[in-house]
């Protein structure tokens, strides 16, 4: 598979603060790559070392084979970010925001007119084309500020956090786009801390942590570096001391809490666990009013890597 | 040109503050030309005091002649008493008419009225006045004329009056007026356009829109060329409204080479305060602040250059010092235009020389400008 950006030891100082850490990564053609760490972890310093908008101190970043500099207006062309700040103009309406972004790119103004007409349907923003940013929600100002990053149509796109506060209506369009855009071709490069948005998006991950990349492959892979499996909840009143310490005899358990009526088990990997602690729960007379399971997650995943959660 | 095409839009959108900046700056730019500038004539009366020795008709035809266009006061028969009334300005000039006078003088025996004048230069009229009287009375009595005859004919005579209107190109009046509308364009401008070109710099300078800018292919030297051709559009559209008003207020003048010369030096502070709102714009990143720097920089230049003040009422310290800005040299070559009515090489080459150093200014401005991008960018 023919790798977009290959990053070979990047390593970027703030002063003495070591921001990335010898980070080597590449990202594969067509792919949706995602980038997951908590705040301050050097998602956007990665980025924005890649495109050349910050001098670094150490590696080699290529993009389609070229090296990325400042001028490479040719690399440019094909790329399209979308920052994590709105940047969009609030003197122009919707529609000449996009225009102008695109602008920059596409001299043709018929070519240029279709494709901010396109930027506007993927993005959901056709009943809004006349006003001007303040009037819009965070939610509509976010899918303009996506519209005016991939409006002039790239091969590569960086979204930064692109859904940091924005509601679950809009976060669900954005989404929704982004695979649009993945499906028509481009190459994404997508940087968040919401998990649930990497597992639903991306093909390959990197975690990062403190500038260093802890883990990088699919969701698949990286919840195989982990010895946590399923967790089994039971929501249920006055349960018995005996019965707890009956439930932690039972095999493949690691671990089993019992808090405010609330059940905690946690079985190593491999096997569904939830017809046996059903079983269990009949043969001990034990009565709840809900059951439910959960397999791993990417915060699990960072948990056990790091120590920490992914949204501390 | 994508940016260029965008900086109209962005301009509309502050086209009110704009028309109403630029309406206030013309307004109280003919406020001040008509409030510091007079066109026509006005006489002055004098405070007269007379001492008449002589009784006659003449002679009291004579004081009310003189009380037409005079106020007259009454003092002491009293040399003491003339001198302090001289000293104080009390009065402006004393007239004394000695006894017998009336006879001598229509018996041709060339008497005179002694008058005393203040040193105000104005109290020459009252003694042009009372020879032209006493002259024309003699000329009546040589022709035969008994005295009420020759008090008929000298009221007619004296009764005419004459509008003055001062006229011609060289009209000093006019092209005082002209030296002051453009020399209060200094202040205008500044303020308009660094209030002006520094928003919408501000607006290209939000760090969002520079890193996104800075990520297209399109180039930030591009970008920053359109936008420097998008000022210079607008700085000549509103130059051009100056231009317009000149013409409408100063008619003909306009049209000559005098008119000719004050428009160019306005074009060439019209681009050098464009250049340095520019340079203002490429270091300032908030909005708010862009008001304050304008008053500063538009009011401070114009006090020290002489625009608001005459440079003869400046300590010469402060003249020396705005030396090193456009606008000395913008009020200089207005002075030297008000100052030249026949234009010969000696005369047009330091007014060239003043529409060169402006420019330079300008390019100073510009260079400044980009070693700011430059160092930001790094």
């Amino acid at each position: 598979m023919e790798k977009i950006i290959e990053v070979e030891n990047l390593t970027k100082y703030y002063g003495k603060f070591k921001a990335v850490d010898d980070l080597n990564i590449y990202v594969e053609k067509g792919k949706i790559f995602g980038l997951l760490g908590p705040n301050g972890s050097g998602k956007s310093t990665t980025i924005n070392c890649i495109l050349s908008l910050l001098n670094y101190q150490d590696g080699k970043i290529k993009i389609f084979g070229e090296e990325m500099k400042p001028n490479s207006y040719n690399l440019k062309s094909k790329i399209g970010v979308v920052f994590q700040d709105v940047a969009v103009f609030e003197e122009l309406s919707v529609y000449d925001n996009i225009d102008y972004f695109c602008g920059l790119y596409i001299k043709d103004k018929k070519i240029r007119k279709k494709y901010v007409e396109d930027a506007i349907k993927l993005t959901g923003l056709e009943d809004f084309i006349k006003f001007r940013p303040k009037q819009l929600s965070g939610g509509l100002l976010r899918r303009l500020n996506i519209a005016c990053g991939i409006a002039h149509k790239p091969e590569l796109i960086f979204l930064d956090e692109p859904t940091v506060a924005v509601d679950p209506q809009s976060r669900n369009n954005i989404l929704e786009g982004i695979k649009k855009l993945n499906k028509d071709g481009a190459t994404i490069v997508y940087t968040t801390h919401y998990m649930e948005e990497v597992e639903q998006l991306c093909n390959r991950i990197a975690i990062l942590d403190k500038g260093k990349m802890i883990a990088v492959g699919t969701k698949e892979a990286l919840k195989e570096l982990i010895l946590v499996g399923e967790k089994i909840t039971v929501e249920t009143d006055n349960l018995d001391k005996k019965i707890i310490k009956k439930l932690k005899e039972q095999k493949n358990i690691i671990e089993v809490k019992y808090e405010d009526n609330i059940l905690n088990v946690t079985y190593e990997k491999g096997e569904e666990n939830l017809e046996e602690m059903i079983s269990f729960l009949k043969d001990n007379n034990v009565f709840y009013s809900k059951i439910f399971s959960e397999l791993p997650t990417l915060n699990d995943v960072f948990l056990e890597l790091t120590g920490k959660e992914l949204r501390d | 040109m994508i940016v260029f095409n965008k900086y109209f839009k962005i301009v509309k959108q502050h086209l009110g503050t704009i028309i109403m900046f630029t309406a206030i700056c013309v307004i109280v730019t003919i406020i001040n030309t008509n409030y510091n500038t007079q066109d026509s004539f006005k006489s002055v009366e004098n405070n007269i005091a007379i001492i008449n020795h002589d009784n006659s008709k003449i002679v009291d035809n004579y004081i009310k002649y003189i009380d037409k266009g005079s106020n007259l006061i009454d003092i002491k028969d009293d040399k003491k008493e003339f001198q302090d009334a001289l000293y104080s300005n009390k009065v402006d000039a004393i007239i004394i008419i000695p006894e017998n006078f009336t006879k001598d003088l229509l018996d041709n025996k060339n008497p005179s009225v002694k008058i005393k004048k203040s040193n105000q230069s104005f109290s020459m009229i009252t003694e042009l006045q009372t020879n032209k009287y006493f002259n024309l009375i003699n000329l009546y009595a040589n022709s035969g004329m008994d005295e009420e005859l020759i008090i008929e004919n000298i009221n007619k005579s004296l009764d005419k009056e004459v509008e003055v209107k001062i006229i011609g190109n060289n009209d000093l009046a006019s092209k005082a007026k002209l030296y002051m509308f453009f020399s209060f364009t200094n202040y205008s401008f500044l303020a308009i356009f660094i209030f002006i070109i520094g928003t919408i710099m501000c607006i290209f300078n939000k760090e969002t829109i520079v890193k996104r800018n800075t990520i297209s292919s399109e180039g930030l030297k591009s970008i920053y060329r359109q936008l420097l051709l998008g000022h210079i559009l607008l700085t000549l559209i509103i130059w051009l409204v100056y231009v317009i008003f000149s013409i409408i207020l100063f008619k003909e003048m306009m049209f000559t080479m005098n008119g000719l010369l004050y428009i160019i030096g306005s074009l060439c502070f019209a681009i050098t305060c464009t250049c340095l709102a520019y340079f203002i714009g490429t270091l300032i990143k908030k909005e708010s602040i862009i008001s304050g720097v304008q008053n500063v920089v538009s009011l401070g230049l114009s006090f020290i250059s002489g625009s608001f003040v005459d440079r003869t009422l400046l300590d010469s310290s402060i003249v020396n010092f705005s030396k090193i800005f456009p606008s000395y040299w913008y009020i200089d070559v207005n002075y030297r235009l008000y100052d030249t009515s026949t234009y010969n090489m000696d005369a047009l080459m330091p007014i060239f020389k003043d529409y060169i150093i402006i420019l330079l200014f300008g390019i100073l401005f510009i260079i400044l400008s980009k070693l700011v991008v430059k160092f930001k960018r790094k």
